[in-house]
């Protein structure tokens, strides 16, 4: 009778879902012949080769991390009862309390009054004839009052916009006199300037002026330079370092290629030696 | 004790909302790799991931233990996969634009680039392609147990419970399902010392 494993044993060896005894049977008898052996290597080297098929990555969906999904609560009853229950049980603390401090509810006029015990509210302050009288009478004397805090207080406001008046009407008065003393001088100051002299005075003035534009010119002239020439100084800086990167770039990328380049001619020349030896050996 | 997924799914089914939605997020991506491997497709990869948690979200209240949830929710998206599947044949799909084609901008970046190994990187990537090309080449009954056995983890066991199959009909598919692969592979010139040299 023969021991060769069959497929579902294979495969279980495959995935490594044998026990220890089973595993060892196929190890064993793997070891001892060859062309299941074979078998057994292709059935792994596909295996192998579908690892290359990795996970594709994928974006979760929006989920809304709220509690309002209408469909689930009506499918589910346990939900239901619980929201129910919940009602019940503020209800029942509502009774309880009531009880407890015997809450009085009375609806009057329109009005709901909520007591402790019996105690009746005491009867309203306004339907009292006798201090409804005092009350007005009380009223009364305070617009009185305030009649007359308000008429003092319109007096004094008075007086004081008068005072304020006569003390601007004062001041107007002394600055026309100051302003017409000063005109007066000025007239008497005034003389005819003669036209020679204007001329001399323009030329003057001209001279001053293109003086002063020529060295504003030469100043604002010198700015721009140092300004341009320091524009260049730092351009000139960033660019240098930049060809720095760059060539940095370029060599680690050259050098990378190279070593990987030797790399792989190493790895073929070890190759061809294998296959030459190889061959030579079987001739 | 119960694991952090079984407390998830009993607060769920009790209507917690947040439990659920951590529920979705733990495994949305494992159902979207699985749907993606299945039809290497993004689109559909997408719906069936929706319209499985949207079948879980639905019957939640049904599953009877929580134990029970992994093979059930498999179960789902492998029914969706199938339905899709049948849709599919039916029409006739031409792509209104091959994203897999369209040339991406190429950024170099000496520090961050492919430069390490840039032939084991290609090589890589075209293997990848060419794995899932070869998937889709399998009946759907082969390619579903290689996805849930060698990408989802599944246990024999969990697996002959999505399908309702037995045990040993499961390593019998995968057994032939790997064989199927390998004359793929054969066929297209793909052998295993091709890449690891």
């Amino acid at each position: 009778m023969s021991n060769r494993p069959d497929q579902s044993t294979l495969i279980s060896y495959l995935y490594g879902e044998l026990d220890e005894q089973e595993n060892n049977k196929v190890k064993a008898y793997l070891e001892e012949n060859l062309e299941v052996l074979k078998e057994f290597e292709a059935l792994q080297n596909t295996r192998s080769l579908l690892s290359h098929l990795e996970d594709v990555p994928v974006n979760q969906p929006f989920i809304l991390n709220t509690d309002h999904s209408g469909f689930t609560r009506q499918k589910n009853p346990q939900v239901f009862w619980q929201r129910w229950s919940g009602v019940a049980a503020a209800l029942l603390v509502i009774l309880i309390s009531v009880v407890v401090w015997q809450l009085n509810f009375e609806i009057e006029n329109n009005e709901l009054r909520i007591g402790f015990q019996d105690q009746k509210t005491p009867p309203a302050i306004e339907n009292d004839p006798v201090y409804s009288i005092q009350n007005l009478q009380d009223q009364e004397e305070y617009l009185k009052m305030l009649v007359a805090e308000v008429l003092k207080e319109k007096q004094e406001n008075e007086l004081l916009e008068m005072q304020d008046w006569k003390s601007n009407i004062h001041n107007e008065v002394n600055a026309l006199k100051i302003s017409i003393s000063q005109q007066k001088s000025i007239q008497l100051a005034q003389k005819p300037i003669p036209n020679q002299e204007m001329t001399e005075l323009i030329n003057q003035i001209r001279e001053d002026n293109y003086t002063a534009m020529i060295k504003l010119l030469e100043y604002s002239n010198e700015q721009q330079k140092v300004y341009a020439q320091e524009m260049l100084t730092n351009f000139n800086d960033y660019l240098e370092g930049k060809r720095k990167k760059d060539l940095e770039v370029i060599e680690y990328a050259i050098n990378n290629l190279k070593s990987r380049t030797d790399l792989k001619q190493e790895e073929t020349e070890i190759m061809i030696t294998k296959l030459i030896t190889q061959l030579n050996e079987e001739r | 004790m119960p694991d952090q997924t079984e407390i998830l799914i009993l607060k769920a089914k009790k209507g917690d909302t947040i439990a659920f939605n951590k529920l979705v997020g733990g495994w949305y991506k494992r159902i979207y790799n699985f749907g993606y491997k299945y039809f290497s497709d993004h689109d559909q990869a997408m719906d069936i991931t929706q319209k499985t948690f949207i079948a879980i979200h639905k019957n939640l209240v049904r599953l009877e233990s929580p134990q029970k949830f992994k093979g059930w929710l498999y179960k789902i998206a492998l029914n969706y996969c199938r339905e899709e599947d049948r849709k599919q044949k039916k029409k006739w799909i031409l792509p209104f634009v091959n994203f897999k084609t369209e040339k991406e901008e190429f950024v170099f970046n000496a520090y961050e680039s492919d430069l390490d190994d840039p032939e084991k990187s290609f090589q890589k990537g075209e293997l990848a392609e060419l794995m899932a090309k070869a998937l889709g080449k399998l009946n759907s009954d082969q390619r579903a147990v290689i996805i849930m056995k060698e990408y989802e983890c599944l246990k024999f066991k969990e697996i002959a419970e999505v399908l309702n199959i037995s045990e040993n009909t499961v390593k019998s598919r995968l057994y032939y399902g790997l064989k199927s692969l390998k004359a793929i592979l054969n066929k297209w010139n793909i052998k295993h010392q091709c890449y690891y040299f």
